[in-house]
């Protein structure tokens, strides 16, 4: 199959992540015409100020109601996409996703703790709720991937699934129990937990943003250990690929990403299934060109579906994570069906 | 050129032992065949040669150094393995493949250099895949998907080049082909290693011959002194007949079985 060249596919992407943002900033109670959000967009650029005529309760919509959230909604759905390739590349399976394998759950356990507990250490701009997040995150991620190892080889996916379903019911459990016995916070955990991006603003973008710069430079760093990671462990290993120190830091990438994205957003699945698969449909399964492909697909998947999120019912809104669901699990299910043969692992 | 030798090396996965007190040494342009039953140690020896498992004791000596005190790069400069199972996760083309094996001189990050490039190409060529270089792994028959995994270790330049059980699930045609191309390379100063069921294939290429039986050296010598009556039946515990393959004068094997068809039950009726 002839694919697009790589520097074309990413330029069409950024494109289409621009238009769709502008269009996204648009929408709401006040509607405002793509000509005049980049009038607001611009008007913050010294000496541009007055060029476009935009009035200053436009300029102030945008920029304080709507830009946090649509450039949230870029980084979550651009942090989901990377972890999930990154998740693939690691289990060698292409139905692992953070969701999927307990990593969101993990990390929404971490979190909730740290909101509970009402934890207040951070180290310089990484605030403690997503560190918690990580934390959870890691220890999920590593406890899937010892329960699923089988000696040697790949873990078999029903191994790997089912561990990460067993623990995602018990990570979900425990939030719970939290939710339940902290009735103070019950309210915060709650709407934070459904997967939403609905009154999220600056101070969750910053709070995020050292953690996915973080995880996006370490992803940079692993795609090509992934692939040769892609002819399992031990062959890896014979590659000259010193699995120990690519395994643990794409696990480290992955659960940052992870977090990042749970801490501010809340649990959004199946965008770490979609994405990913639909950037090797276009570019092929080299991860070099893989990742940011698979990274601009998530963002603009993921403010598309933010955008139907908020008007399908408007006034009323719906939690976006209910929006990638109904499109990620029937998705997950296909590739269940048709990928049978990757059920039994090797 | 590069030698690989193991002094007494033994070694064990989960406690148990399956090699013990191996002493072997692989010399630049000899093609040496691993042969013995299923079981007898053959992929654990390729293992412990690229460093995948360590020696519970002994050393596996690269260069007369230790392979432990080795970077994982460093060994993957000089030996390439191809092992018996190559099932990648992901649609990779022969090219993208064959580019993998510059890994060990690139390292994460630094881009393929123009050498790099040259390299890959003339292991792409030498494997005869050129006109294949863009096609999807899994759709190349089991001999071209054979020859890619040959090329990507190729790529690795490797002074040795460890195949595990290369032709095994390939036709007679392949067999021929994939071994030819060993032993050229082999002929052309490559150390080379292959795993081999096939005892009578082993006879044909083979300089020197390792007869293993549960985990330890039986033999080591030409075909002529391995392929014995005595040393396969012992070692594979199953009569054999040996003839001389009248097309190169090289042992030509073949169990026998000793089922026999009664003469009475072979009057069918009419």
């Amino acid at each position: 199959m002839a694919r697009i060249p790589f520097p074309i596919t990413l330029v069409t992407l950024v494109l289409i992540l621009g238009l769709i943002l502008v269009f996204s900033l648009g929408l709401g109670p006040v509607r405002i015409s793509p000509y005049r959000v980049m009038g607001a967009l611009l008007s913050r650029i010294p000496g541009m100020e007055e060029m476009f005529g935009v009035e200053s309760s436009i300029k102030t919509i945008v920029w304080d109601f709507r830009l946090a959230r649509a450039l949230l909604a870029t980084l979550t759905g651009a942090a989901l996409a990377v972890s999930g390739v990154a998740f693939q590349g690691l289990f060698r399976n292409p139905l692992a996703e953070p969701f999927v394998i307990g990593a969101s759950s993990g990390a929404a356990l971490g979190a909730t703790v740290a909101i509970v507990l009402r934890l207040s250490l951070s180290f310089g701009g990484f605030r403690p709720v997503p560190l918690a997040a990580f934390t959870g995150a890691m220890i999920a991620v590593g406890m899937v991937y010892i329960i699923s190892q089988t000696g040697s080889g790949t873990p078999p996916a029903v191994a790997l699934l089912l561990a990460g379903t067993a623990l995602s019911s018990l990570f979900s459990a425990a939030v719970s129990l939290i939710m339940a016995l902290s009735d103070r916070d019950l309210h915060q955990i709650f709407f934070w937990i459904l997967g939403s991006l609905g009154g999220k603003s600056w101070p969750q973008l910053w709070a995020m943003l050292p953690y996915v710069l973080t995880s996006f430079i370490l992803m940079g760093i692993i795609t090509r250990p992934l692939d040769i990671m892609s002819f399992g462990e031990e062959a890896a290993q014979g590659m000259g690929l010193s699995v120990r120190n690519a395994r643990f830091i794409i696990v480290v990438s992955a659960s940052l990403a992870t977090s990042a994205a749970v801490a501010s957003t809340g649990i959004i699945g199946f965008v770490g299934l979609l994405a990913p698969h639909t950037a090797r449909l276009i570019i092929g399964p080299v991860h070099r060109r893989l990742m940011p492909t698979a990274a601009l697909l998530g963002a603009i998947l993921l403010v598309a579906a933010d955008n139907l999120a908020r008007t399908v019912l408007a006034p009323m809104e719906l939690p976006v994570g209910v929006l990638t669901a109904i499109l990620g699990a029937p998705f997950f299910l296909y590739l269940l069906r048709s990928r049978q043969s990757v059920l039994g692992g090797e | 050129m590069s030698t690989l030798e193991t002094e007494n090396l033994f070694c064990a996965y989960n406690g148990e032992t399956v090699l013990y007190d191996i002493n072997l040494r692989i010399e630049p342009g000899r093609f040496i065949c691993l042969l013995g039953p299923n079981g007898s140690g053959k992929t654990t020896l390729m293992r412990a040669f690229c460093r995948i498992i360590k020696p519970v004791k002994g050393v596996v000596k690269l260069d007369r150094r230790s392979i432990q005190e080795y970077h994982a790069r460093e060994v993957a400069q000089k030996i390439a393995l191809v092992s018996q199972s190559n099932r990648l996760a992901w649609p990779f083309t022969v090219h993208q493949i064959v580019n993998m094996g510059r890994f060990p001189h690139r390292g994460w990050v630094s881009p393929l250099s123009h050498e790099d490039h040259s390299k890959v190409e003339e292991a792409i060529r030498v494997t005869g895949l050129w006109e294949h270089r863009n096609r999807i792994i899994h759709t190349l028959s089991g001999g071209e998907a054979q020859r890619a995994m040959i090329a990507r270790a190729l790529a690795q330049s490797p002074r040795i080049l460890l195949l595990d059980e290369p032709v095994a699930h390939l036709d007679l045609k392949y067999k021929v082909a994939v071994l030819d191309l060993v032993k050229k390379l082999a002929v052309e100063g490559l150390g080379v290693v292959v795993s081999l069921h096939d005892l009578n294939l082993a006879a044909m290429y083979a300089d020197t011959m390792v007869l293993l039986s549960r985990g330890r050296v039986y033999a080591v010598g030409g075909p002529r002194t391995i392929l014995t009556k005595k040393n396969l039946e012992a070692v594979y515990e199953t009569e054999v007949v040996i003839k001389e393959n009248p097309e190169n004068g090289k042992p030509l094997i073949s169990p026998v079985s000793r089922w026999k068809v009664s003469p009475l039950k072979l009057n069918m009726p009419q």
